[in-house]
């Protein structure tokens, strides 16, 4: 059967991936036994549900770049694997993960590939439960993450009188000053521009126009 | 008084229209030091010597400029400005050529003020994203706004260069800005009331 996150067949290495997923322990020990009132009461955390949740809740803030780090650092300590064979492995779930995000996979589609790359059927359905709780915020995301080019991040103004200048005692003009810091890329850049009180009304009565279009299409 | 000394040479001047370019060069130049080609030509049509264009129009921006900064703006407050001993039918003349200009000077003035680049113009449209390299199917709207911004005077006497400034805004940045531009006109209001 045809996968539905990706046209192509993917690397072997894929499949291996998944299936070392299967070996991650499943074991939930809770004891409250009635006739044995002295047992020791011990939860074991459920290595793979662990794992799952750490790599969802990047996928939701994906600027955490940093914390899912150190959280995969820690998960590898806490279970004695190697840190770069973890790496792998998380690098080949996320593959699939955006790819499935891009498509926007319903959860019936991710459980079905899942399967066919080599997870267990009750593992499948799980990860399929947090995609679906999760989807909504995981979209948003996405369509934030789309391309934009010289974006608005922070903008700062003054408004004044002139009171004279080196040609003339008294001037009495207004001013409406604004700086505008803009994302390039490659960094900020800050533009400063001047504009008259009627220019201000003029483009404040422009923007609320596209404001006006803007909320239509949402 | 010897700075206003060079305008009497243009007694002997038959025409207003000579008197009007002289006033209109030294408008021009009235902060710097006034071209020689501009000295030579002016002495040809008044009839006189080089030296006497000099200190005429050496007075004549001296006039220009004090009328300017005083900010009068009519033929009696102008002849305010004369010395007692200048004479009448001159300044007459200078003044009512002085106040017939004078609005449009005030104006050309503001617009040489120092000032951080000025707006000159604004388009902006609004787009809907439907695909991108993260979600094959979307629809998010966004506004691009482009503005034309005067470039700053390196030179006055060249036209400033414009440059051109795009920004992109999401529906939640543009509602930002608004808020703050809102608040610009509330205050705008409340000054203009009191």
């Amino acid at each position: 059967m045809a996968l539905h996150f990706s046209a192509e067949r993917p690397d072997d290495q894929f499949y291996t991936d998944f299936g070392n997923l299967n070996k991650f322990e499943e074991e939930v020990s809770l004891c409250w036994l009635p006739h044995y009132p002295f047992s020791p009461i011990s939860l074991f955390p459920q290595p793979f549900s662990k794992l799952s949740s750490i790599l969802f809740s990047f996928l939701v803030s994906p600027e955490q770049s940093s914390q899912l780090l150190s959280e995969l650092e820690g998960f590898a300590t806490e279970y004695s694997l190697g840190l770069a064979a973890l790496k792998n492995l998380v690098k080949s779930i996320l593959i699939f993960f955006k790819a499935a995000l891009r498509k926007n996979l319903s959860p019936s589609y991710v459980r079905e590939d899942l399967v066919q790359l080599g997870l267990s059927e009750e593992r499948a359905e799980s990860v399929s439960k947090q995609w679906k709780a999760n989807l909504g915020s995981m979209s948003r995301v996405a369509a934030g993450q789309s391309l934009s080019v010289n974006q608005l991040v922070d903008m700062e103004w003054r408004f004044g009188v002139t009171a004279a200048d080196n040609d003339m005692d008294k001037v009495g003009n207004s001013f409406l000053q604004i700086k505008m810091v803009l994302n390039k890329g490659s960094g900020t850049e800050e533009v400063f521009m001047e504009l008259t009180l009627p220019q201000f009304y003029s483009f404040l009565h422009e923007m609320e126009k596209a404001k006006a279009c803007l909320e239509y299409l949402s | 008084m010897a700075q206003w000394s060079g305008l009497s040479c243009l007694l002997r001047v038959s025409s207003k229209e000579a008197v009007q370019n002289v006033l209109r060069e030294a408008f021009s130049h009235r902060n710097e030091s006034v071209p020689d080609v501009i000295l030579a030509s002016a002495a040809k049509n008044i009839q006189i010597e080089p030296l006497e264009a000099k200190e005429l129009f050496s007075s004549a921006c001296l006039l220009v400029s004090s009328v300017l900064q005083s900010g009068a703006l009519d033929k009696e407050s102008i002849e305010t400005l004369f010395p007692d001993d200048f004479h009448n039918d001159l300044k007459g003349l200078l003044s009512e050529i002085i106040a017939e200009s004078m609005c449009d000077w005030k104006r050309h003035a503001m617009t040489q003020q120092v000032s951080l680049p000025r707006l000159e113009s604004f388009d902006w449209r609004v787009d809907v994203k439907i695909s991108s390299t993260a979600a094959a199917r979307m629809a998010v709207p966004t506004c691009l706004l482009q503005m034309k911004v005067d470039g700053g005077r390196e030179d006055r006497r060249r036209v400033p260069v414009a440059q051109t400034v795009s920004v992109e805004f999401s529906p939640e940045t543009l509602h930002t800005m608004l808020d703050g531009l809102g608040k610009i006109r509330d205050q705008l209001a409340s000054v203009a009331t009191k």
